[in-house]
């Protein structure tokens, strides 16, 4: 009993090894997982999730987003801010200024998909409404709005919609880099709070 | 004039300079004084939601705990049914249940797969502290507290001698604390300053590394059961697979090398934030959301066409997290093995396993690891 059996040796020796081998992924595992989560400073950071956001100030509206998103409909909505508005008559984001008659006709509205709907509020004022079930995000409004009026029509991403991608598909194809992570306890950007808010 | 005059001048002007940039930046048009009692309407925010439908009305960040809860509950589960149950009917149930859950209904978000790039990021990106990379020497400081950096900022320099050198952010954020002072001796290695990283800076939700370790640790204990019972994109191949056909050995060793091709090539661009190509190029996360670029919807298609017949191709030629469970299974705690004393080397488990995965020279000498 006393002398070894060489055969049991052999196999005592492979089991340290994998002990060995073991510990070690398990000790990397570890310092892989703290490195990670100590990456950034603030430990408040840690814990809030970062998710998409369009930086109205960047956007360019080259219409990209309507196309781009993995959705079959586009996540990046069109949002109006009311505080801005100037409720005009003549609203550059509402009309194509190519047509001689001014009706509220189809073929007389930007919006390719008649997500806008506009109702008098009291004369000269209207009100723009969107509608995002009917809005594709493809941003020919904010671009008449952003041109010629006050920018109140700005493009968001939706995050009832939006599956927060590791990689946003837009973000990769936008050619103004407009795409920023936001906290997701406040995912959205306020446009008449102003520009830099983050 | 007198000088006071001359500064009120130039105070008035500088005034309306600056107040007429800042107004012709968002302000064309002013909010129309109503006569009526009309009330200017709030845009809706709404919130993140949980999954694809929106059946419940709970935060993202309670479904974050339901997501790790869950991933935990299935990893004991199909351990429990590899090595005590020993059934595959069990096992094929609970990769149904993961494929509904993790696939369809989360639409292959969060995925341990895709999380090897967030914690290569999260470690590879910019730490708050700032150290001397270079020589040994005295410091000089050019920047205070509260001073934005970017990139190429030199916050300050290292004399050694007669070599000056500067040492930049390599990050964008704000300089928030001096952690050594102007004209002391560092050397090496010595942290400089605490750097705050700019609000947008990406952080790794607890989450994401929770899924990239969880089914790590228990590969190191009792092997891959992640593969067999959890990962949503395994069970879908499982199930299309109808006729297995017996790949030659020399081609399954050849493509096996793949996975740590695209490990190496994933960490590489994940690392040097250039891409996310695990999630970029994913076959079935667009068959889960019935939604994505044309492209990868045809060539999810072609894989699972192709699982009809090649047991799991994915996961045997190409998946990244694959390579690293089946390093960590190597060295498991427990597994699955043949019992070489009762084994009579018939050679049956080894036709019959449809991912070429016992080997008929393994069946003769295998013994318990």
């Amino acid at each position: 009993m006393s002398q070894k059996d060489p055969k049991s040796v052999r196999l005592s020796r492979r089991s340290f090894m994998t002990h060995l081998a073991r510990s070690g992924t398990v000790l990397a595992l570890g310092g892989a997982a703290a490195l990670a989560l100590t990456q950034s400073g603030a430990p408040q950071a840690r814990t809030d999730r970062k998710v998409w956001q369009i930086d109205p100030w960047k956007c360019i509206q080259c219409g990209q987003c309507a196309t781009e998103c993995v959705l079959d409909t586009s996540a990046v909505k069109c949002m109006h801010d009311f505080q801005l508005c100037g409720y005009c008559d003549l609203c550059t984001g509402y009309f194509r200024l190519d047509r001689y008659a001014r009706t509220t006709d189809a073929e007389n509205q930007l919006c390719p998909v008649e997500a806008i709907t506009r109702t008098l509020v009291e004369f000269p004022y209207f009100e723009y409404k969107i509608d995002e079930e009917k809005c594709i995000g493809c941003g020919l409004c904010v671009k008449g709005c952003t041109d010629l009026g006050n920018g109140s029509l700005y493009l968001q991403v939706r995050h009832d919609r939006c599956l927060n991608c590791n990689e946003c598909a837009i973000a990769a194809a936008c050619p103004a880099d407009a795409f920023i992570l936001r906290d997701a306890s406040d995912p959205y950007i306020v446009k008449h709070r102003g520009p830099g808010q983050l | 004039m007198s000088i006071l005059g001359r500064a009120r001048f130039w105070i008035v002007i500088g005034m309306l300079l600056v107040a007429s940039t800042l107004w012709a930046q968002y302000e064309r048009g002013d909010l129309p004084e109503f006569e009526s009692d009309y009330n200017v309407p709030t845009s809706e925010n709404p919130l993140p939601r949980p999954g694809r439908l929106k059946l419940f009305d709970v935060s993202t960040e309670t479904f974050q705990i339901v997501d790790v809860t869950l991933l935990a509950l299935a990893l004991c589960t199909a351990t429990w049914i590899a090595l005590r149950l020993r059934s595959r009917t069990a096992m094929i149930v609970l990769s149904v249940v993961c494929l509904a859950y993790f696939g369809f209904w989360r639409g292959g978000c969060v995925c341990p797969i895709g999380s090897i790039q967030n914690v290569t990021r999260a470690i590879a990106g910019p730490r708050d502290l700032l150290r001397t990379s270079t020589a040994d020497g005295i410091l000089r400081v050019r920047l205070e507290p509260g001073t934005a950096l970017d990139v190429d900022t030199v916050v300050c320099i290292v004399e050694a001698g007669k070599t000056k050198k500067e040492i930049r952010a390599n990050a964008k954020g704000t300089l928030s604390e001096r952690l050594a002072a102007d004209g002391e001796k560092v050397i090496k290695g010595t942290a400089l300053f605490r750097i705050t990283p700019p609000a947008d800076a990406y952080t790794v939700p607890w989450t994401v590394v929770a899924f990239f370790t969880l089914p790590l640790v228990f590969a190191l204990a009792v092997g891959r059961v992640f593969c067999s019972g959890v990962c949503p994109l395994g069970a879908i191949q499982d199930l299309v697979l109808i006729k297995p056909v017996k790949l030659p050995r020399w081609l399954t060793k050849a493509l096996g090398t793949l996975p740590y091709v695209y490990l190496g090539l994933a960490v590489l661009f994940a690392a040097t934030n250039a891409m996310f190509i695990i999630c970029r190029y994913d076959p079935f996360v667009p068959l889960f959301r019935l939604a994505g670029p044309m492209g990868m919807l045809i060539a999810g298609g072609l894989v699972l066409l192709l699982s009809t017949f090649v047991g799991r191709p994915y996961c045997r030629f190409l998946c990244p997290y694959g390579a690293l469970l089946g390093l960590c299974s190597r060295v498991s705690w427990k597994g699955v093995t043949i019992t070489p004393d009762e084994c009579i080397v018939c050679g049956l488990c080894d036709d019959a396993c449809p991912f070429g995965a016992i080997e008929p020279a393994n069946v003769k000498t295998e013994d318990e690891g």
